[in-house]
């Protein structure tokens, strides 16, 4: 009796749920469609998906054929692996948007379309180039093997660019600026060089009240705001192609050193890259960093407190920062890839990038509409962005980068900061495994 | 006619076990051999992602001998794993076992605190891990707070977490108050069984409250004891949510770093984390070596386990 | 109960209040990730990494300027929580662009040195002009329009600061609005506590005489009623924001974890109570080895099944089905070990008995093993159905991401974008979850811990 009713309940579950499944849409009636995972918040995704409905309105209207196109939200975590599976079961989206840093790892897996092979392509690698933010269209150019030969393909669109560029806390300022001002600082701008940044940072950094001038996190994707501007690479090309680890050349060993210093010689960075130490976005959040690094993600984020932004401070080399952002990359299992390029195409071009950064504040991959924006946008906390992103130069990507960073350069970051060796040391030996490990295998084939 | 028996007491028994052993064989036999297949194999970065398993590369014993020679931090891993797993399982064992003696006391509110003390134990360690990293979190986390009141600010640097000596228990602890209700209900379970008249015998005796429970429980729950040993081992043989959680940032995986013997090495990288950071990069070949070794450590941990533990009458 | 009371009355009398403070506090302590859980389930959106657990009632505004016996001051305030900058144009800045300071989202100036008369002006919202929506009149251009009249300057609206130096007595007129606040003072220069008395509706007001000629600044401070105060960190929202988001089914994804944790603890139990049965009551050949090599088996790392076992589920097409999400995990070793344990404790005469009754094989399992066994069958449910109601790992990879059949936790890990987590929908969700598995519990604690005794058939 007690079974039936178990077994009952059970049915009739799966019998509820069945019910209101919906079947996965197919193509049985002949209209071409296109599956897309993205990763947006739910702001983005809502402004994304009428957007999607636009362009299949638009090329109803131009070409008289009907096209749909199907928005996914996927999670951002876990994504790559979960592409892999998507792959080995060809249940892969047509397009799915990515990390600017993934783009390699997938075309060497030849995961994704060379966009510059199909037909509707449009012009040179160059040509094309042309139409796009330079920082955000270089990180979708890989060189990958093919037949005994490297050669250069796009394998993505960028669709969000980003750099990192300076925050600073108006009213931690304002509190210090007695102290400042005896110093000769201006307490109502941010610094703009490396040395008056220290020379602010250690009036900021108030020990009793737990207040730091600035906060950090120190993985290699966030030193190349420092390393750029001192000039450095991470990655060297000899003239015949190889590549080696530039992290241990002079240039290199000087922003770090500088780096190390801030945290063990001036004492101005609070230690905020330690594992559970509170993080720098935290740590501005709630006033007690006066300064950090951060990107254009954290304006909406910060906007309950006064703040400012300003570019990095300039070192021997200038400005400068990192590269990051997303791109839009269309799968090898794509029935129609060229129909998904003009999509990415479509959405990437001036209006659709206008209107993006219009109702989301976001800085456009267009260069034309960049150039508008970053004209409208002159004086404003978005703006300094638009003008970081004119210095801001991408990390090289090379294989296995996931695992350089977790497994050599984080490591020896952490342990020049700790002071358990001297970053010539640490470097030094990180470079050597970089070089052995790694570089070996695009340096061999 | 006693073969005859036996053979249709034979066919009963497979009957019996025929559903189970088919979805072992199907869901977990097959794949464990899959996996020895994989592990004599190595996926490159030039390896298709749409035909991984066919465009792999024989590899021989490389991805073993490569992890035994020549990966400090697998050997690393393994020693952190025996670490945790030293941390973890006495302490919770023995809070688990505290815990039902408390139970076994008529206290007021008994049923409260039965369900309340299982409850965690129900909940996601992912969950658990990331409440813990914000009460560990120096300056501002709870734990901090309390400890800048009694004068100690050691930690309010790098937090128990960031501090290589304190990071380890501070994780294995956070899983003890999540799983000691568990062991609990198992002490509890298994001291019920024990008759009142031994522990009456035993006052009699003019045995304390102390030695009653060592002289008359502890031997009594011996077998549970072994169990939570076994399972524990497991637990931190396959630790790989928690760190995940708690140490592992998108910006450190495994941290805070040390330099031991020339080498960078996260102290809370523990080989089932290794191990995931390994599988999550499709390094699958290696992954599957990797799985074996543990598994040959296991059986070791176990069998020696299991001998030390047995009764002597046996 | 006999046991207590032999021993010494005094020390009895003291250890069971030592006992219960002691489980009481190991019991919070085991408890605090739980409460942790609940309160940040309840707080507003940016707020839940915050330590600020306790509501302030009491808030303090910033710091405001004017100048006595100098030209009156006019301040003007815009509150809007995304803006990045604004600033005041028009007329009443000649022209020029002066920007406004901010404290949280209430952006302010003040602008020194207005002569009377009647000004325009508009915001610079991040370089966008929008008029001051709180500006009693506008002009035909769409421009806000202010008074200003002699010494008397008007407030410009609902959340307005005015502090008018009167001449003629060197007073300094104070009026401030603050609708939430249940009592406001100002306090000037950092030091002089002054009243304020309730004006119009939502405004504060205070005449301050005889300052000294010069500059002085004025903070006010304003007690908000606890309520208030509370909705600044929490709120309720999240639970419907969670139970009621169109892009978040979550009635489909609840049900859907029900029945994928219920059929796997359902087939695991059957497959685990006959296994268990021959292991434990039947003699036959490989019966030790097959035992061991199952019992090795469970020492496997559990990450190692994930790939291979995917290529199956993909093999036979099992995306986005129950029976992908559920058959890999029913051939439990555990649970068979727990079973075998179990049913070998079950005395061999009762299944003689059975037998001697006429019952055949399937009766003899059915009447001497499954009812006795009952409570470890209920504890083999139970532990199987909370480790697949919260295995996300398996069901992320299982379900495409359209699939109508994904579950709570892949569907809870929508909440965590590439830069922002939001942990209080997630722990909103979280609260949700364990609530059937809570109820489960609480309802078969008894057939759980029974399941572990095995009271009445032990030898």
């Amino acid at each position: 009796m007690r079974h039936a009713t178990v077994i009952a309940l059970v049915v009739a579950l799966v019998a509820a749920v069945q019910a209101c499944g919906v079947r996965r849409a197919d193509e049985s009636d002949g209209v071409r469609t296109i599956t897309i995972w993205e990763t947006y918040n739910a702001q983005e995704h809502e402004i994304f998906d009428a957007m999607a409905r636009d362009f299949e309105r638009e090329y109803q209207a131009r070409t008289g054929t009907t096209v749909r196109l199907k928005v996914q939200r996927v999670p951002y975590e876990g994504l790559l692996p979960k592409l892999k599976y998507a792959a080995i079961t060809d249940t892969a989206p047509d397009i799915c948007r990515v990390d600017n840093a993934w783009v390699l790892t997938l075309a060497y897996g030849k995961a994704v379309v060379e966009l510059d092979t199909l037909p509707n392509f449009g012009g040179t690698l160059q040509e094309v180039g042309s139409h796009y933010v330079p920082a955000a269209y270089a990180t979708n150019v890989v060189t990958v093997p093919e037949n005994k030969q490297w050669n250069e393909h796009l394998f993505g669109v960028p669709d969000q660019t980003n750099c990192v560029a300076l925050f600073w806390n108006k009213g931690l300022f304002n509190e210090s600026a007695a102290a400042l001002k005896k110093q000769g600082l201006d307490p109502t701008r941010a610094p703009k060089t490396w040395d008056e940044f220290v020379r602010y940072a250690r009036v900021l950094t108030i020990p009793e009240r737990k207040q730091y001038g600035f906060g950090m996190f120190a993985t290699l994707w966030w030193m190349m705001p420092f390393l750029n501007t001192f000039g450095a690479s991470f990655t060297d090309q000899a003239p015949d192609g190889t590549l080696t680890c530039g992290l241990s050349d002079p240039k290199a060993l000087a922003a770090m050193n500088f780096i190390v210093s801030l945290y063990r010689q001036d004492k101005v960075e609070a230690g905020a890259w330690q594992t559970g130490a509170i993080n720098p976005e935290q740590g501005f959040l709630n006033g007690k960093y006066a300064m950090i690094l951060t990107g254009p993600w954290n304006l909406k984020r910060f906007s309950g407190i006064d703040f400012g932004v300003a570019l990095v401070p300039a070192g021997p080399a200038g400005t400068s920062s990192n590269v990051g952002g997303s791109n839009m990359v269309v799968f090898k299992s794509s029935a129609h890839p060229d129909l998904a390029y003009e999509f990415l195409h479509w959405f990437s071009g001036h209006d659709a990038q206008i209107r993006w950064s219009h109702d989301l504040g976001q800085i456009p991959v267009n260069r034309e509409a960049f150039e508008e924006v970053a004209q409208s946008a002159a004086g404003t906390n978005l703006g300094v962005f638009l003008e970081q992103l004119r210095t801001a130069r991408p990390l090289k990507q090379v294989p296995k980068m996931d695992q350089i960073e977790d497994r050599v350069v984080n490591p020896a970051i952490e342990l020049s900061l700790k002071g358990q060796g001297t970053p010539e040391q640490l470097f030094g030996d990180a470079c050597a495994k970089i070089n052995n490990d790694f570089l070996s295998i695009i340096n061999d084939r | 006619m006693a073969t005859v028996r036996n053979k249709r007491e034979t066919l009963i028994a497979y009957a019996y076990l025929a559903p189970f052993l088919l979805a072992f064989v199907v869901f977990l036999g097959y794949p464990i051999l899959y996996s020895l297949y994989l592990s004599f194999h190595t996926i490159t970065v030039f390896t298709s992602w749409f035909d991984i398993f066919g465009d792999m590369e024989w590899a021989g014993l490389s991805n073993y001998t490569s992890l035994l020679f020549n990966d400090y931090e697998f050997w690393y891993s393994l020693y952190r794993t025996f670490v945790y797993g030293l941390l973890m399982i006495p302490t919770q064992i023995v809070l688990g076992f505290l815990l039902a003696v408390l139970m076994r006391e008529k206290l007021p509110w008994r049923g409260f605190f039965r369900g309340a003390l299982f409850l965690p134990h129900i909940l996601d360690v992912f969950v658990v891990g990331t409440i813990w990293v914000l009460i560990y979190s120096p300056n501002y986390g709870l734990l901090d707070v309390a400890l800048n009141r009694m004068g100690i600010t050691y930690f309010s640097g790098t937090g128990v977490l960031g501090n290589p000596w304190t990071a380890l228990p501070a994780i294995a602890f956070a899983l003890v108050l999540k799983s000691a209700g568990f062991g609990m209900i198992l002490f509890l379970a298994a001291m019920n069984n024990i008759p009142e008249s031994v522990y009456e015998a035993a006052d009699i005796d003019g045995c304390s409250f102390w030695q009653k429970q060592w002289h008359v429980t502890v031997p009594l729950v011996k077998p549970i004891v072994l169990f939570l040993i076994i399972t524990g081992l497991m637990g931190a043989l396959n630790a790989f949510t928690e760190i995940y959680a708690m140490t592992a940032t998108k910006y450190s995986q495994g941290g805070p770093f040390i330099e031991s013997g020339g080498h960078s090495v996260g102290v809370t990288k523990v080989s089932g984390f290794y191990l995931y950071k390994t599988f999550e990069q499709g390094d699958y070949g290696r992954a599957a070596a990797m799985s074996f070794l543990l598994l040959i450590v296991a059986l070791v941990v176990s069998v020696v386990n299991a001998r030390a533990l047995r009764p002597k009458d046996v | 109960m006999s046991r207590e009371s032999q021993q010494g009355p005094a020390l009895s009398r003291l250890k069971r209040p030592v006992l219960f403070v002691v489980t009481l506090v190991m019991t919070m302590f085991v408890l605090l990730p739980l409460v942790w859980m609940f309160v940040t389930a309840f707080k507003r959106e940016g707020q839940a990494l915050k330590f600020d657990f306790i509501p302030k009632t009491t808030a303090r505004s910033a710091v405001y300027a004017t100048t006595i016996d100098g030209p009156p001051v006019v301040v003007l305030e815009f509150r809007d929580a995304i803006a990045q900058q604004v600033a005041v144009a028009g007329k009443l800045t000649s022209d020029e662009a002066v920007p406004m300071l901010r404290d949280v989202s209430l952006f302010h100036v003040e602008l020194p040195a207005i002569a009377p008369g009647t000004y325009a002006y508009h915001f610079l919202v991040d370089n966008v002009s929008k008029p001051d929506p709180s500006a009693e009149t506008t002009d035909a251009a769409g421009e806000s329009v202010i008074v200003v009249a002699g010494d008397r300057m008007t407030a410009n609206g609902p959340l307005a600061v005015s502090l008018t130096p009167r001449a003629t007595d060197r007073a300094l007129v104070i009026a401030y609005t603050a609708p939430d606040a249940q009592r406001a003072r100002a306090i000037i220069d950092g030091g002089r506590v002054v009243e304020l008395s309730p004006g119009a509706p939502g405004a504060w007001e205070a005449s301050v005489p005889a300052l000294e000629p010069g500059r002085h600044e004025v903070v006010f401070e304003r007690d908000r009623s606890f309520v208030t105060a509370l909705s600044d960190i929490y709120t309720t929202s999240n639970f419907s924001e969670i139970l009621f988001n169109k892009d978040f089914p979550f009635i489909q994804f609840f049900l859907n974890s029900l029945v994928v944790a219920t059929l796997a603890g359902v087939i695991t139990v059957c497959l685990c109570t006959t296994a268990g049965y021959a292991f434990a009551k039947k003699r036959f050949p490989g019966r030790d080895t097959i035992f061991y090599i199952l019992l090795a088996s469970m020492l496997v790392p559990g990450l190692i099944f994930v790939v291979p076992q995917f290529a199956l589920v993909s093999q036979f097409g099992w995306i986005n089905t129950y029976q992908g999400m559920v058959l890999p995990h029913v051939a439990n070793v555990f649970g068979l070990f727990l079973m075998r344990q179990y049913v070998e404790t079950i005395p061999d005469s009762l299944l003689e008995a059975a037998r001697i009754d006429g019952a055949n094989e399937w009766q003899v399992f059915k009447i001497a093993i499954v009812p006795v066994s009952m409570p470890i069958i209920i504890t083999l449910f139970l532990i199987t159905f909370v480790s697949q109601w919260s295995n996300f790992l398996w069901q992320f990879i299982t379900n495409t991401p359209d699939s109508p059949l994904r579950t709570l936790p892949v569907g809870l890990n929508l909440f965590k974008g590439q830069y922002d987590i939001r942990w209080e929908l997630i722990m909103a969700g979280a609260c949700f979850s364990i609530i059937p598995v809570a109820i489960i519990f609480a309802v078969a604690q008894r057939y759980f811990i029974q399941g572990m005794t095995s009271g009445a058939v032990k030898e």
